[in-house]
């Protein structure tokens, strides 16, 4: 047995309705494990509250004088009467009284004749009947009479036993209407339960294709349990995340949609960040050493002799294209004290490939070298 | 006066079947039936009370009870034990109570409606004492029939026997439907964040 089968058993153990085979398992798993050992002790306090005993007191006296009182006011003395229960017979139909029976013709259940369309007992439905004349009513301490010809006594017979099978007859039903209510509750019962809310999960999967980024991170957040919020920005996102953090995914569709993340009590809002001045710009062509402007449509992009171009962005983060991509290299230099004849590193902190180098800084002026110190090279000048 | 007492005494020393058969033969000034009054309205007063928790009236509900049993003492098999063919009147009639208020709004407990505390060892625990209240309303929170059944069986000690028997059902029945209670209750339990008290491992 696996421990989480035991754990659902454990109450049932404590509370000793376990099966012999059941029983088994668990005890002998319970030998073995003392983390499901631990877990008894909770168990049993389960049971032992379900096990409490009730105080007894004594109810007030009125109760007691009002029982007289309506006993007293006719309801049926408990005389002592025949120990054969005799009840009058009811319909089947309808539950009323009946003076003047007709009986089905298959299961001899009583009805009034105006009740008879079909047998009303569950399972007959019979559509015939026996006898339509007033049938005997059996009153307390008056024998069933029999009386008339063969067939009349024939049927007598069948109703002295239906007679002395009312009350079962009744009570079965009655019994089996309380069955059926009790599987009803119960289901209904599980119906309702079974919703149980789901606890907000550490980490989700996460998968959109072309879809509002609103949308997606009202799925995360339904998902981890979390408030999170757009504002102002329509962008469309894919991606497909497995397992991850819900933070680290919004995380990265933060990066994705060039979102900022701001918390505002439990809420988490996406924004965009106005857009600022970049702090790096790139020095006038002219002023490059060997560097040729090129993309006169990416005024952004400085291209080294060698074919690499530099991408200038936001906040002097300067984007090392190395596969003509601008998401596949970055190195901070506006906010890094390099020196001359450093090596610039990527966000990741490995060494760009091929390697760019500082060859000189002066008056706010960087000079990069592509591949090797004496490579080619682009200057930069830094802004304020 | 000593005449009197002496009969009292003689009453209250009457078994159940003693009483019964003196119910039948006329029980002038219902002493006999006041032995068995005496005998079983606490213990049905304290299920009737834990049942409707305050839906309905309870003293009603005893009167209906005890109402029930006398009108039926007629027909009553005295060679069948009395204690559990009256718990289970008292059942009826509280089931049936509680259909009758089941559309109207449920009063606050009172105190007076609470259990009574637990084993002596836990009472002065007050991390045992709420964790007894969570599975007090959780229990509370069941439907009557898995309800009243738990309560039958493990607070009033009445037998698979005796309860398959006046309910009509087998033994295997009865365990049956105890064990889907105990589900009941244990999901109960989850759903009021109580998993820690029951289903988890606690440290």
């Amino acid at each position: 047995m696996s421990c989480s089968e035991v754990r659902s058993l454990l109450t049932l153990r404590s509370l000793d309705l376990l099966e012999e085979g059941e029983r088994a398992g668990v005890e002998s798993h319970l030998a073995g494990c003392a983390t499901c050992r631990l877990e008894v002790e909770a168990r049993d306090d389960v049971a032992a509250q379900v096990r409490a005993k009730p105080a007894f007191e004594k109810p007030p006296e009125r109760v007691w004088d009002a029982l007289v009182a309506k006993i007293d006011a006719g309801a049926a003395p408990a005389v002592a009467t025949a120990r054969r229960p005799v009840l009058d017979l009811a319909c089947a139909a309808c539950s009323g009284s009946v003076e003047s029976a007709v009986y089905c013709s298959s299961c001899l259940a009583p009805h009034h004749a105006e009740c008879f369309a079909k047998c009303a007992v569950r399972g007959c439905r019979s559509t015939t009947i026996v006898s339509a004349k007033p049938a005997p009513v059996r009153t307390r301490g008056v024998p069933l009479v029999l009386v008339g010809v063969a067939a009349i006594v024939m049927v007598g017979f069948m109703l002295q036993e239906f007679d002395a099978r009312t009350e079962t007859y009744r009570s079965l039903v009655e019994q089996a209407e309380r069955n059926q209510q009790l599987e009803k509750d119960l289901n209904k019962f599980l119906v309702k339960s079974q919703p149980a809310p789901t606890a907000p999960r550490d980490e989700i999967d996460v998968a959109c294709e072309d879809e509002d980024l609103a949308t997606v991170l009202d799925e995360i957040g339904k998902k981890a349990g979390q408030n999170l919020v757009v504002r102002d920005v329509k962008e469309k996102v894919s991606l497909k995340l497995h397992g991850v953090r819900w933070h680290d995914a919004v995380n990265v569709l933060a990066t994705l949609a060039k979102c900022d993340i701001q918390e505002v009590g439990n809420v988490i809002v996406l924004y965009r960040p106005e857009k600022r001045l970049p702090d790096v710009v790139i020095a006038p062509v002219a002023t490059a050493n060997q560097v040729e402007a090129i993309k006169p449509h990416e005024p952004d992009g400085v291209r080294f002799p060698d074919g690499r171009t530099i991408f200038v962005t936001l906040e002097g983060v300067v984007v090392f294209d190395v596969k003509h991509s601008p998401q596949s290299s970055r190195a901070i230099i506006s906010k890094v004290s390099y020196r001359e004849g450093d090596v610039l590193r990527g966000l990741d902190g490995n060494v760009l490939v091929p390697a760019v180098y500082v060859t000189k800084i002066q008056q706010g002026k960087v000079e990069l070298a592509s591949g090797a110190l004496d490579g080619p090279r682009v200057t930069i000048e830094m802004g304020r | 006066m000593i005449q009197a007492r002496a009969r009292l005494e003689a009453v209250d020393e009457l078994s159940d079947r003693e009483a019964i058969e003196r119910c039948r033969n006329g029980d002038p000034g219902h002493v006999a039936f006041r032995c068995l009054y005496d005998r079983y309205s606490p213990e049905v007063f304290a299920l009737l009370k834990r049942v409707l928790r305050g839906r309905g009236s309870v003293e009603d509900a005893l009167q209906d009870v005890f109402l029930r049993v006398h009108r039926s003492l007629g027909g009553f098999d005295l060679t069948r034990p009395l204690r559990p063919w009256l718990l289970q009147i008292a059942r009826n009639v509280a089931i049936d109570a509680l259909g009758a208020v089941k559309r109207t709004p449920v009063p606050v407990e009172t105190e007076d409606d609470r259990l009574p505390p637990g084993p002596s060892h836990v009472i002065e625990d007050v991390a045992a004492n709420e964790r007894r209240e969570v599975i007090d309303e959780a229990l509370a929170a069941l439907a009557p029939e898995p309800r009243i059944l738990l309560i039958l069986r493990f607070r009033h000690g009445l037998t698979y026997d005796e309860i398959a028997e006046t309910d009509g059902v087998t033994k295997r029945t009865v365990c049956n439907r105890l064990r889907a209670a105990v589900a009941l209750l244990e999901r109960e339990l989850v759903r009021r964040g109580a998993a820690s008290l029951a289903l988890e491992v606690r440290p």
